[in-house]
């Protein structure tokens, strides 16, 4: 059928480029610059760094051509190759295990991927001025293009078994990324954790193929979204296969209780970060759920799944994200709570509009995380409580930083407005109270606390602190700027739907059988005044420095430590693991070792030379020697009896 | 199972003992190696038992043949043991194992 | 017949002509360490003269083994590179060599491990040439299992390792070196009399009295003596593995032995065990084997959480080493109990892959041990700033234990889980659990040793040397290889894998 649609679709230069060709090109143009750059350019900073934006560049445009293809004539296409193939001489759809990798080219991925590959080329623009004057900076544009190829191939993946390469791929860069400030020791606990909660999900992925596999014999997700609702697999069944896939997409988006990483993720510098959040780890998993929606959409046990995590995890985040002290934190536990309305909107069957709030929160996200980083950077602080007063020393940043705050809480007509209003309107139609509340609380509270962090950076005075000097604040220029602006822009025109004759955003990534839902103007009215009234109670309590009542201290402590939710992990694993470790390691030295040890010291105590038996005293020799042989005799007889006696 | 047989058995596994015990037991280097003669004399009395009562291998003679080449063997060894012993003892001036530690 | 008319040729019928290179990859180490004898070591210049003779050695090997994999794929027959020549008529033992797809990358890997092994020890300076003596022996006595078809020769070459590791481990090892040999001398011997035991059962109990492995099945011998026979080798070959409990003496030995050594034990030693479970228990006792399935499953899950936890509380890095490569042949223990064509094919892979990441990692840990000054982890870190080049390998090295998609590992381990789940549920869950905790230890391994804050060490300490460099250079390019391209091997080993698994089931 796609064919035919191909061949009825009118003409044009754009259709003599294949879709997956250009989506091979674009996946592979990072790994080919990560390659030129070991091999070639390692001791070149400049040439480095340009080469990986270079590089970046092409695959971004690759990536738009793929999008301008798909919105022409959005296709369903693929370009498999094979990585393993052998026969199984079994019978039945055994009969061979292939696994296969590959591009794929669809408005899903065409959208995604466009996101990422743009806004991997301006963090990498944006981090040839700010990392201009670090140690380890080709390590880091290699780094960033090896996550660019990384998550590149997420979202071009055909099957299970090659999202969880590139899923892996993606855990090391986060990693990598997180860790970059190696010497510092919260950095690197930080990246030891992400590693290891991606980990999990991998893992999990790793078990839910090998479950699909079993019951499918089928890996590839176009091929499978028609078996999953064939009944060859019980409800129960599928409901497994969609909570090991959840957990892998939980540990990758930061979902409840997985989300311990994301805010150790703001150790990365800022480019890094603004990476992680936007286009990368952070949206791997909605993707890997939004890719395997035909599991999802045949068990409504696991879209109760995602409706309940996801939006424990959307309130949870902007609970916590207002009471943080430090910038880039606070920015980070938006993200979950970003991430958490997502999974929401997934669950409750917004898919188009779930899609597209990830693309639209993608460019506010990563002008926030940038703007962090050269506000950090100015103020030589990472605490907001003392910071403010940059408006008059900064207002280009700030500026630029308002547009972030606004398009991110969801104010119109800026980007997050049109697919939160979207989803409301699902949940509208759904008719569940509970969504309709936690969707409204969630951008009523996100746009709080994006706002008190624009407050509290910029409004009132630059707070006194010892050997430092206010005047001594620039803004951006130059590069970091240039990118800032862009996303900036991005972030004011990537919402807007409807124009007339243009495709409808929502409209371009659907999901066979998941309705669009009408756009209610209850919605985007709620939308828009949750948005607006948050923001401005936010700027009134903010901006005033209105000082928290001592009562609500502990509260306030708890929230700020995210419920303490990382120490009780903590402690789960020092108190329960490492005992049990321990006792490992001592039953192996006493009980097992201890046998051998016998053994062994017995021999060596026999062997030791015995100054009684020097003596040559017959008696006590003889009784001993008689009783071995008898000992020894009767044995060997009875072995020698019983095996060769048998043979007769 | 006859009588003879067990008897030989019985006598193997007692050679085997005492070369075990010997070896296990003595400081002297040269008492070690009589000791191992005792166990290949222990095999090579096993492997001529059991060619004589006509049990194991299809021809009779390869126990015969195999109990010469164990005796080979054992005196081989003997050699060498024995030249390492002589080495030792114009070291140390004594055949004992641990004569080096004093 | 000269070794060059014994070079099968493509276009020739390859089983028809007889061919030495089998028998020149198992014996020419042992004739290299008798031409060692005779080199005098008393100055420099002789005892680099060994050197190189004891690395063109080991190279020769190789050089054996890649032209033997060139002409492997055509030849035809179960076999490879078969050799028949009548040795003990008498008792029907036969000198029969032969490889399959399941021995042939193993052997390759012996090749490569052991001329890693040599160049490794290069920098030795006292006893190089008795280091290089035994070594070969033991290059004999690995590649002489792997080439064998005949129960008695496999059996000799199996004894042939014990003397010359004991040796190895207790002349030139680690302060409680003694203890360690001692252990592994004890435990191989043991193991030895119960696989010797297995093979005489077996042979007096067959129909035909013949020492052939191919024609011995599990078909003539009553039920329950096969199961004995199955049960005696398999723990002959679990001891060797190291399967939970018998693996004590495998992480001693890894924590006491100097690096080549270790890396020869863990890179190769430890993967005989798995191959003659594969070759013996399930190539010729299927059915029996299938029937103690159950108890194999839980030695190995065992096997593979035992060492993953243990390895939490483990601070000697080279022990820790050591519980890593426990955990992998855990895994291949699990692909074997489950008898899946998938999963064996993984479990052949994942040795491959582990003889490899556990050669990289013993150098890269006997690196960072010589420049901390310490075995202890916890008394390591931010060693990043001396050694750049070192902490970018030993990364390598986790990752590639990890199973990290890229790296050898990867496809092996996926392919054990998806194979082995039809069969064992549970059991391939809790293995899966074994293999995230490894990854969280091995992770956090890393950043005790080499990041955070660098305290002040005495003296300069330099990054990797060329030496080591090189070694760990080759070892990443074959990890990497592997895990990219494992179709290089993948038509081998499954077409003998299969074949091996429907001799085996009658």
């Amino acid at each position: 059928m796609t064919l035919a649609l191909l061949a009825a679709a009118p003409k044009g230069p754009l259709d003599t480029w294949s879709p997956t060709l250009l989506a091979l090109f674009a996946l592979l143009l990072p790994l080919i610059a990560l390659l030129i750059v070991l091999a070639f350019t390692i001791d070149s900073r400049r040439v480095s760094a340009w080469i990986a934006v270079i590089f970046t560049l092409a695959a971004a445009v690759c990536t738009f051509l793929v999008v301008a293809i798909e919105v022409a004539h959005p296709l369903h296409l693929e370009r498999p190759a094979t990585f393993l193939q052998f026969f199984t001489g079994q019978s039945g759809g055994a009969a061979e295990f292939t696994l296969q990798w590959g591009v794929l080219s669809d408005p899903l991925a065409a959208e995604v991927s466009f996101a990422v590959a743009l806004i991997s080329l301006l963090v990498q623009i944006y981090a040839l001025a700010f990392m201009r004057r670090e140690d380890g900076v080709v390590r880091f544009f290699g780094v960033l293009l090896f996550a660019t190829f990384a998550m590149l191939g997420v979202t071009f993946s055909t099957n299970y078994f090659e999202m969880l390469l590139f899923f892996g791929l993606v855990t090391l860069s986060t990693y990598l990324m997180i860790g970059h400030w190696w010497q510092r020791e919260e950095a690197v606990a930080a990246a030891s954790r992400a590693f290891i909660i991606s980990v999990l999900g991998d893992i999990a992925l790793l078990a839910a193929v090998a479950y699909i596999y079993f019951r499918f014999n089928e890996l590839n997700f176009q091929a499978l979204t028609g078996h999953y609702t064939g009944g060859r697999v019980s409800a129960n069944g599928l409901f497994i296969m969609a909570i090991l896939v959840f957990i892998a997409a939980a540990a990758k988006s930061a979902q409840f209780p997985l989300h311990l990483w994301l805010v150790g993720s703001a150790q990365a510098p800022a480019p890094a970060a603004a990476l992680i959040h936007s286009a990368g780890s952070a949206v791997c998993g909605v993707y890997l759920i939004a890719r395997a929606y035909g599991l999802f959409d045949a068990s409504p046990r696991g879209l109760a799944l995602l409706a309940i995590a996801g939006g424990l995890t959307a309130v949870l985040g902007v609970l916590w994200a207002l009471f943080q002290e430090n910038l880039k934190r606070a920015v980070a536990y938006t993200t979950m709570s970003e991430l958490g309305l997502m999974v929401l909107a997934l669950g409750i069957g917004a898919y188009g509009a779930s899609v597209f709030e990830l693309f639209t929160h993608a460019w506010p996200k990563a002008l926030l995380f940038l703007a962090a980083g050269v506000i950090i950077r100015e103020l030589r602080t990472e605490r907001l409580a003392e910071m403010g007063g940059l408006w008059q020393r900064m207002r280009f940043t700030g500026v630029l930083m308002m547009i972030a705050v606004a398009a991110g809480a969801g104010i119109p007509p800026f980007s997050t407005f049109w697919s939160k209003d979207t989803i409301l309107s699902k949940a509208l139609e759904l008719g569940s109270p509970l969504a309709i509340a936690v969707i409204t609380a969630v951008t009523f509270l996100g746009a709080m606390a994006l706002v008190r962090i624009f407050a509290l950076v910029f409004t009132g005075e630059t707070a006194r602190r010892r050997r430092f000097e206010p005047d001594r604040i620039r803004d951006a220029g130059g590069r970091i700027a240039f990118t800032m602006a862009v996303l900036a822009i991005a972030s004011l025109i990537s919402g807007i739907r409807g124009f007339r004759g243009r495709t409808d955003p929502i409209a371009f990534v659907t999901f066979p059988g998941v309705s669009l839902p009408n756009s209610h103007f209850v919605a985007a009215g709620v939308i828009a005044a949750s948005a607006v009234v948050g923001a401005m109670v936010a700027f009134v309590v903010y901006a005033r420095r209105v000082p928290v009542p001592a009562a609500l201290q502990p509260v306030r402590q708890a929230m700020g430590e995210g419920f303490f939710i990382d120490r009780a992990y903590r402690l789960a694993a020092v108190g329960i693991v490492l005992p049990v470790s321990r006792a490992a390691a001592w039953v192996e030295t006493r009980v097992v070792d201890g046998g051998l040890d016998l053994v062994g010291d017995s021999i060596e105590f026999a062997g030791q030379p015995r100054r009684w038996l020097g003596e040559f005293r017959i008696r006590p020799l003889l009784i001993g020697f008689f009783a071995g042989v008898v000992v020894l005799g009767t044995l060997a007889i009875v072995l020698a009896g019983g095996i060769i006696g048998k043979t007769g | 199972m006859s009588a003879g047989l067990s008897l030989l058995l019985v006598a193997s596994a007692a050679l085997f003992a005492v070369g075990v015990l010997g070896v296990v037991t003595r400081r002297s280097t040269v008492v070690m190696l009589l000791g191992t003669q005792f166990m290949f004399i222990a095999g090579a009395l096993l492997f001529v038992a059991f060619a004589r009562f006509g049990l194991g291998a299809e021809r009779a003679t390869a126990g015969a043949s195999m109990a010469l080449f164990a005796g080979t063997v054992a005196a081989a060894e003997l050699a060498v043991g024995l030249a390492m012993s002589a080495l030792i003892y114009r070291e140390h001036r004594s055949f004992a194992l641990d004569a080096d530690r004093g | 017949m000269t070794l060059l008319e014994a070079i099968p040729t493509t276009t020739a019928t390859p089983i028809t002509l007889p061919t030495l290179l089998l028998s020149a990859m198992v014996w020419v180490p042992a004739l290299g360490a008798i031409g060692l004898l005779f080199f005098p070591t008393r100055t420099e210049v002789q005892r680099e003269r060994a050197r190189s003779f004891a690395i063109g050695t080991a190279a020769l090997v190789l050089a054996f083994g890649v032209f033997m994999w060139y002409g492997f794929r055509d030849q035809s027959g179960t076999f490879a590179y078969e050799e028949t020549r009548s040795w003990l008529r008498g008792v029907g033992s036969s000198y029969h060599l032969g490889v399959d797809g399941v021995s042939m990358p193993l052997l390759l890997l012996s090749a490569i491990l052991f001329v890693v092994a040599v160049l490794a020890s290069s920098r030795l300076r006292e006893q190089a040439k008795e280091y290089f003596i035994l070594l070969l022996l033991l290059e004999t006595g690995v590649n002489g299992v792997f080439a064998s078809l005949d129960y008695l020769l496999f059996f000799l070459f199996w004894q042939l390792q014990a003397v010359p590791m004991f040796l190895l481990i207790a002349r030139f090892g680690g302060p409680r070196r003694l203890s360690a040999a001692w252990k592994f001398l004890a435990v191989d011997l043991a193991a030895s009399a119960l696989l010797l035991l297995a093979i005489l059962i077996l042979y007096f109990k067959a129909p035909v009295r013949t020492f052939d492995i191919s024609t011995l099945h599990d078909l003539a011998v009553p039920a329950a003596t096969a199961t004995l026979i199955s049960w005696l080798f398999f723990i002959a070959f679990a001891v060797r593995l190291p399967a939970f409990p018998f693996h004590t003496w495998f992480i001693d030995a890894q924590g006491e032995a100097s690096a080549p050594t270790a890396l020869i034990l863990g890179g190769i030693l430890v993967k005989l065990g798995g191959y003659g479970i594969i070759r013996v228990n399930l190539g010729e006792f299927q059915d029996a084997f299938h029937r103690i399935s159950g108890a194999v499953v839980v030695i190995a899950i065992v096997t593979v959480l035992w060492s993953a936890i243990a390895a939490l509380a483990q601070d000697d890095l080279r022990r820790l080493v050591g519980y890593v490569v426990m955990s992998h042949m855990g895994l291949v223990l699990l692909a074997a109990a489950s008898a899946a064509p998938v999963a064996i094919n993984g479990a052949v892979l994942l040795m491959v892959a582990d003889g490899l990441t556990a050669a990289l990692l013993v150098l890269m840990a006997a690196a960072i041990v010589e420049r901390a000054g310490t075995t202890s982890i916890r008394a390591m870190g931010g060693m990043a700033a001396h050694m750049g080049r070192g902490a970018l390998f030993w990364i390598l090295a986790t990752l590639a234990a990890i199973g990290f998609p890229g790296l050898a590992s990867f496809i092996g381990q996926f392919m054990i889980v998806v194979g082995a789940y039809p069969s064992q549920r549970i059991a391939t869950w809790i293995a899966v659990l074994g293999i995230l905790v490894l990854a969280g230890v091995m992770i956090l391994t890393v950043q005790r040793i080499f990041f955070g804050a660098t305290p002040e060490r005495p003296g300069r300490l330099r990054d990797l040397g060329t030496l080591e460099l090189f070694n760990a250079a080759a070892l990443t390019t074959f990890i990497v290889l592997l895990g990219v391209l494992p179709a290089i091997l993948m038509d081998s080993i499954n077409f003998s894998v299969l074949s091996l698994l429907s001799r085996g089931s009658g």
